[in-house]
């Protein structure tokens, strides 16, 4: 269902129309729409993202994207880099902020939305853009679709020839830094996180960010605050059938998002030892046996 | 008739005074939502979906119809998948078995991870390891559990059969109807959808299914004991 669809879902079950209501206008159903469809990816962790950020030698905090919720994975350089705490770095070490090296660990500001490299980079991210055969960056329309030009130099049978890139075909291999293509060569910072999800706007063919069929979901949570609010059509009985068929959605949402991987696979690390905080427990010998009665 | 027409007609049949109240077109519409519902909880609809490697891709967007993975498959030629099937990891699990396994190309790929759950437009993603590093005609094929995104032509075209359309359709798509209306008429047809889900997926499911169990190792069945 897109934004469109819901829209009149909404309609055909309240006879309410977005458009000329005046309790239920359509900027108020979005913000019920865009809060239920944030509740149910907080809830269900069902929305997950990655990100390469551009690091700059002697920067050691970075900009988050704005939709991180929770940050679960971070490389730097391509290879796994550990969390830490500020306050912990400054135990180990009163003047950490001076050290500048190759990052192995990672803090997070999650009041200002940043990200903080231990030790500070010293190299730039490298990357190369693509380019069209003028060495020109492809830039995307409002489309979102990638496109250069051929010159007749260079064309076939000596005409100028235009070429579209579809964005989702050459995502496996490149990445976008605003409306350029890119392809990191080497020292970026990935961050894997949970996200928040992107703001249904009012165009009818915005698809909310949420598995499709689990889409219905957003239009009962939006029943559910048009019959809770204080209006004529105000009936808490309604709000509960709603919450029913919301719940149910979002539990079975649960099972998807947790349990994504089939159970009958799911692999355990062959090599597993004794973990760090169980060494120390360890008897250093091993006393032999008591003698019996 | 499809899906559609006829549980349409169905709920006619239950509630005659239902032209006055609920149009054709808003009665597809339910049918649509309680079908999204009905094809994951029911795990029912399988399908395929071939995606053609590139050159070093790791990350490919998976169509937005997909509810759940079943397995991945691989094929050389991108016709025959047979030459081996990918099996799901996670990233801890490759961090342990080597800190550059971002780096490694090979020509075929053994494992997959899924960035978000499946389904989600654009969003959900499938990663696998190791990429090809000079791919030509290898492609993956995903067998998925699948939905009917939207309400269109293709959907209403769908059939299901009839007792399926009793079981289920039926009482979910009267309780969506009764939920602004009567609670407690939405009550009964809902117990009487989850009671119907239950018979469905135990339908799909062959109650005498013998699986492995005819494989078994071990001693020697309580019959068998009686044997000379």
């Amino acid at each position: 269902m897109n934004w469109g669809d819901i829209k009149t879902a909404f309609q055909n079950i309240t006879g309410e129309n977005p458009a000329n209501s005046s309790y239920f206008p359509e900027s108020r159903i979005l913000a019920w729409a865009n809060q239920s469809l944030r509740d149910l990816a907080r809830e269900t962790n069902y929305l997950e993202k990655r990100d390469i950020l551009h690091v700059v030698a002697g920067t050691q905090e970075y900009d988050l994207p704005t939709n991180v919720d929770e940050i679960f994975r971070v490389t730097y350089d391509w290879e796994r880099i550990r969390p830490i705490t500020q306050i912990k770095l400054r135990a180990y070490n009163q003047r950490w902020r001076e050290r500048s090296g190759k990052p192995r660990m990672y803090y997070l500001d999650q009041i200002n939305q940043k990200i903080g490299l231990y030790e500070r980079p010293d190299v730039t991210t490298s990357y190369q853009t693509l380019v069209d055969d003028t060495g020109t960056p492809l830039t995307a329309g409002s489309d979102g679709v990638y496109g250069f030009i051929i010159d007749s130099a260079n064309a076939p049978s000596g005409r100028d020839a235009t070429i579209l890139i579809d964005r989702s075909s050459v995502q496996p291999i490149f990445g976008f830094d605003g409306a350029l293509l890119n392809e990191i060569v080497g020292d970026g910072l990935e961050i894997f996180y949970s996200a928040i999800p992107e703001e249904i706007t009012t165009n009818v063919q915005d698809i909310p960010e949420i598995p499709r069929w689990a889409s219905p979901a957003i239009l009962y949570g939006i029943l559910i605050e048009a019959y809770s609010a204080e209006t004529p059509l105000q009936d808490f009985d309604t709000v509960a059938a709603y919450s029913v068929l919301y719940r149910h959605i979002k539990n079975r949402l649960k099972v998807r998002s947790f349990a994504r991987l089939p159970r009958a696979w799911a692999i355990r690390c062959a090599h597993e030892k004794p973990s760090w905080n169980m060494v120390p427990r360890l008897p250093q010998h091993i006393p032999p046996p008591s003698e019996g009665p | 008739m499809s899906l559609v027409d006829e549980v349409r007609a169905k709920i006619r049949r239950l509630a005659p005074d239902s032209t006055t109240r609920w149009t054709d077109a808003q009665l597809n519409e339910q049918i649509h939502l309680a079908d999204c519902l009905i094809r994951e909880e029911g795990q029912t609809t399988w399908q395929t979906i071939d995606i053609s490697l590139l050159d070093e891709g790791m990350y490919y967007t998976l169509p937005s119809n997909i509810i759940a993975i079943g397995s991945v498959e691989f094929s050389l030629d991108g016709v025959t998948f047979d030459d081996g099937v990918l099996e799901p990891t996670t990233y801890r699990i490759l961090d342990d078995l080597s800190r550059t396994w971002r780096d490694d190309r090979g020509t075929q790929p053994y494992h997959y991870i899924l960035l978000s759950a499946p389904g989600i437009y654009s969003v959900s993603k499938i990663m696998i390891w190791r990429p090809m590093a000079d791919a030509t005609a290898e492609a993956i094929r995903i067998n998925c559990l699948a939905c009917y995104p939207r309400n269109d032509a293709a959907f209403q075209a769908v059939s299901v059969p009839q007792v399926i359309q009793e079981e289920v359709y039926v009482p979910l798509v009267m309780a969506q109807l009764h939920a602004a209306i009567d609670q407690s008429v939405f009550q009964l047809y809902w117990n009487d959808y989850r009671s119907g889900m239950n018979r469905v997926r135990s339908r799909y499911g062959h109650r005498y299914a013998e699986g492995l169990g005819a494989f078994r190792s071990g001693g020697p069945t309580l019959g068998e004991r009686y044997l000379p």
